[in-house]
């Protein structure tokens, strides 16, 4: 079990690596750099652009910097080590060699501040807006698949798809609104404006709604697969030697449809943490949502490389306990 | 038998281990931003003060009296609540150069001079100004006794700093370009820094700016800029506090202790948790405090929702998403609450001037006369724009209201298209519309023009797609400027210089860009740009302009409106075309009351 962890997160390097490089290449694919304005706005002009550039390092070589070492070279030196660390010094290298020691660099948006700055005072806030969705969606999904499919084709079952459906179908700014308009401006229930998210309260509304899709998909896999599992063998079995039917559900079919959820929670669990960017604009939530999507707009080039390792980190990690935790479920694949 | 059992545990531990995180998470957790506790605290119950108890009244006496208020914000319904949309970033005056960063810094400081609701220069920090016979020396003189809202004296050497700190090779300011007329600026920009670190101090002592005593800012021009104190009534001349800048460090303007200024109001609270900035009264403002207790800025990204907090009564005055407008006009009680006017946006349509067909005069009159400025204004863009057929908009110095050249005549533009020898779009090359595609909304309306230009004149454009900071680049050079896109300008600070030489000049990156050049043009600007004679200057620039219209050097489309909406208890906002954020921007909303 151990080794099998500590491979996965060996493993974990070169994914990680490559994901970088890749994100990298495409970000400098993408013409304009941080310092562009506004179509109707003055640009920057030479001389500014030249200074800010070399500010933030900038004028370097995107990859390799064979001219560095070369300088260096001529200048009679030979050691290796310096050699290759003037070879590498560029921007793609020092950011890598930057961000290994924790330095996800500065910001070129927000001047002043570093990218691991903004990520860790700005995380929380969507951090608790994941987790609480999440556990929305687990502790009503789940309930709500199994009744769904014991009671197969009865109300309760139909209520459930209808909700499903509804969760899946409607995407979150229009109930995200809908909550808003109702709850805010008619119940007057919530605040629209007046929230201070280093309270709890404020979080409620706008994990429901969050977590409303990612429910849905809980509910129907959990049915799905209660459903394929109430018909095995071994179910029939459990009731053959006289088990009360609260056990046979419990420890029977429970335990044994809890691995596809299993297999959807941990991806799922970073998607509600990320992937919050509307709902955290309707709310008014200040995560890193929305650093997702205007970093790349504004060619942050730091943010954009900060958000996507610390993306790419999470689904990965995500992935590795959701494998070790098939084991505690399932004992034929722990070995 | 017991197997089973321990798995069962593990299965608990591992959703205990999920929730357990939740449940630190949520628990209470010390605001990280700014001055926060009490204000924070506050701002419900501002809220909660106002719906419950409309009967305060506006300036009670005992709030002006009120000692250095901390506690101001409490005082209830006299605090002005503003929706914006997007939260600043930075709010460092020398480094800003957004609009919702700009609004911000505008009520904390100001500048030698601001700008009154009619956009005219007029005296703020500095109580006169005079230039020498050619106007390539500015001194100003600062008023008697100013002081930062913390008490402690404003001096000339202030205004020094700043310049020292846009032009800082170190790290410069975004908008330094402003001041490089000042002598000495260009060299201190190209200094290399750290090679040269050591030159430094010598060019800062030959910079043209000096302060001979503490009321007094000198400032030597390397040309005649008759403008120039306009221009120092931009935010890159807000005289921050060095010391505290020095002692705050790269983030300094995150903490409120720093941001003392010389503003009718003094920021409070800096709180990105609670999308919040307060500002109080500054009691020391030389020209006394405002009529209001505060300001609260609350950050809301989505127009809809802000919509819905101000039917909530949340906030005071917030800006509608333009597809809302006509909604809102027909509602009985919003439609009285909404105003607009005109912005300080001149949108256009551009071409690229040395590609077919395009370098033709021609096509170009004839695209024209071929666009409904009127139907576009109003089918496409829910009437937020103002019909203009010349380039400085109206409300700013230089505004041409004669102009009566290329108005809708689809008859003229079929006539012109023949003479230039497409009739009906015959044989003009593909036609490619490339258009900024961030904006969701864009597709519809260049849908919407090329429907036009295809019914009226019988041309094929396709619409073309492109990500916004891709076509600012593609906007860079002339060899990749796109054949036609829609284009436009912002006013930095209202002077024509800002809207024609920066622009038109053929020396300028936009003209180069475009391929526009027009000799006589160049003459009458560098002439206009010189002259010290307000009258005769104006007539220069306006030749100009007239000279820029008619040479099509791009199709000029539409004034950008302001529009808000206003709660009808605030009373006395000054509405000006430079409010980019929200109404009485400009003007500080010194006047404004509240009356309930």
């Amino acid at each position: 079990m151990l080794a099998f962890f500590l491979r996965r997160v060996l493993w974990a390097i070169p994914v990680i690596f490559f994901v970088a490089l890749v994100s990298f290449f495409l970000m400098h694919q993408a013409p304009g750099g941080p310092f562009d304005k506004d179509n109707n706005k003055k640009q920057v002009d030479g001389a500014t652009l030249k200074a800010l550039n070399a500010r933030f390092g900038l004028d370097k070589p995107q990859y390799i910097n064979p001219a560095a070492a070369q300088t260096l070279w001529n200048k009679g030196e030979r050691n290796p080590m310096k050699l290759g660390g003037a070879y590498l010094d560029s921007q793609f290298f020092n950011y890598l060699f930057n961000a290994a020691r924790g330095d996800l660099g500065p910001s070129y948006r927000q001047r002043g501040k570093s990218v691991q700055d903004i990520l860790l005072k700005q995380a929380p806030f969507s951090i608790r807006l994941g987790l609480m969705a999440f556990t929305f969606a687990l502790l009503a999904g789940i309930p709500l698949g199994i009744i769904a499919a014991l009671k197969q084709n009865s109300f309760i079952d139909y209520f459930s798809l209808l909700i499903s459906t509804i969760g899946v179908a409607v995407p979150t700014f229009v109930t995200g609104l809908l909550v808003l308009i109702v709850f805010g401006t008619t119940l007057k229930w919530i605040s629209i404006s007046n929230n201070d998210w280093n309270d709890f309260k404020p979080y409620i509304a706008p994990s429901l709604v969050l977590g409303l899709a990612s429910m849905s998909f809980i509910t129907r896999i959990t049915r799905t697969t209660m459903l394929e599992v109430k018909r095995q063998d071994y179910i029939r079995t459990a009731r053959a030697k006289g088990l009360a039917e609260r056990m046979v559900v419990i420890r029977h079919m429970m335990r044994n449809s809890l691995i596809p959820i299993v297999t959807i929670i941990g991806p799922g669990l970073v998607d509600l943490i990320t992937g919050s960017v509307i709902t955290e604009a309707i709310f008014g939530i200040p995560g890193i949502g929305n650093f997702f999507v205007t970093s790349l707009f504004q060619r942050d080039y730091s943010m954009i490389m900060g958000t996507t390792l610390v993306y790419a980190t999470l689904i990965i990690f995500a992935n590795i306990l959701v494998d070790l935790s098939y084991g505690l479920l399932d004992p034929r694949i722990r070995a | 038998m017991n197997q089973p059992q321990r798995r069962g545990t593990l299965l608990v531990m591992l959703l205990l281990a999920l929730i357990v995180p939740i449940l630190a998470a949520c628990g209470g957790q010390a605001p990280s931003t700014g001055n926060t506790g009490q204000a924070t605290a506050a701002a419900p119950s501002t809220a909660e003060a106002s719906t419950a108890a409309p009967a305060t009244t506006a300036e009670s006496p005992t709030a002006a009296t009120a000692p250095e208020a901390t506690s101001a914000p409490a005082t209830g319904g006299n605090i002005l609540r503003i929706a914006d949309a997007t939260w600043p970033d930075s709010l460092d005056p020398q480094k800003s150069s957004f609009a919702n960063e700009i609004a911000i810094l505008q009520q904390n400081y100001e500048g030698l001079t601001r700008y009154d609701k009619d956009l005219k220069t007029v005296p703020a920090a500095a109580e006169k100004w005079a230039y020498n016979a050619d106007a390539t020396e500015v001194t100003f003189t600062l008023r008697d006794g100013l002081k930062y809202s913390d008490g402690s004296p404003l001096t000339a050497q202030d205004f020094v700093n700043a310049v020292y700190r846009v032009l800082d090779p170190h790290s410069p300011g975004d908008y330094q370009t402003l001041l490089f007329m000042i002598k000495g600026a260009e060299d201190i920009i190209n200094t290399e820094v750290p090679t040269d670190e050591a030159k430094l101090p010598d060019l800062r002592k030959a910079l043209g700016i000096t302060a001979p005593d503490d009321k007094t800012v000198k400032f030597e021009l390397n040309q005649p800029t008759p403008y120039f104190h306009t221009l120092v009534g931009t935010w890159v001349m807000y005289p921050a506090k060095q010391d505290l800048i020095d002692k705050g460090g790269e983030t300094w303007y995150e903490d409120v202790a720093n941001q003392v200024g010389n503003g009718p109001w003094q920021i409070t609270t800096i709180d990105k948790s609670a999308n919040l900035i307060e500002f109080k009264a500054n009691e020391n403002y030389w020209a006394g405090r405002p009529k209001l207790d505060g300001l609260q800025v609350k950050y809301i990204d989505d127009l809809t929702v802000a919509l819905q907090a101000y039917k909530n009564g949340e906030v005071d005055i917030m800006t509608p998403d333009p597809n809302d407008v006509p909604t809102i006009k027909s509602d009985a009680t919003l439609g009285k609450e909404y105003h607009e006017y005109p912005g300080a946006c001149m949108n256009a349509i551009s071409f690229n001037l040395n590609k077919p067909p395009f370098n033709n005069q021609k096509v170009r009159e004839a695209f024209a006369y071929g666009f409904d400025r009127a139907g576009y204004a109003r089918d496409a863009l829910k009437d937020t724009e103002i019909p203009s057929l010349t380039w400085i908009p109206q409300g700013y110095p230089g505004y041409d209201k004669n102009e009566t050249r290329f108005g809708y005549d689809p008859a003229k533009a079929k006539q012109l298209l023949a003479e230039a020898g497409f009739a009906n779009g015959a044989g003009l090359p593909e036609l490619k519309w490339s258009y900024n595609s961030n904006n969701p909304a864009n597709q519809a309306r260049i849908e919407y023009i090329a429907q036009m230009y295809q019914k009226g004149l019988g041309i094929t454009i396709t619409p073309e797609p492109v990500e916004g900071t891709t076509l600012t680049n593609l906007r860079k050079s002339n060899e990749t400027y796109p054949q036609i896109t829609t284009s436009g300008w912002c006013a930095d600070y209202p002077d024509q210089q800002n809207w024609l030489s920066v622009y038109w000049q053929s020396s300028t990156n936009f003209a180069k860009n475009t391929g526009y050049k027009n000799a006589e043009v160049d003459k009458l600007l560098g002439q206009a740009d010189i002259e010290t004679d307000p009258a005769k200057r104006a007539d220069l620039y306006d030749q100009a302009q007239k000279l820029v219209v008619g040479d099509v050097g791009q199709i000029m489309r539409g004034v950008s409106k302001n529009t808000y909406l206003v709660k009808p208890y605030v009373q006395g906002l000054d509405f000006t075309p430079q409010d980019s954020d929200w109404s009485g921007q400009i003007t500080g909303t010194f006047g404004t009351t509240i009356t309930k």
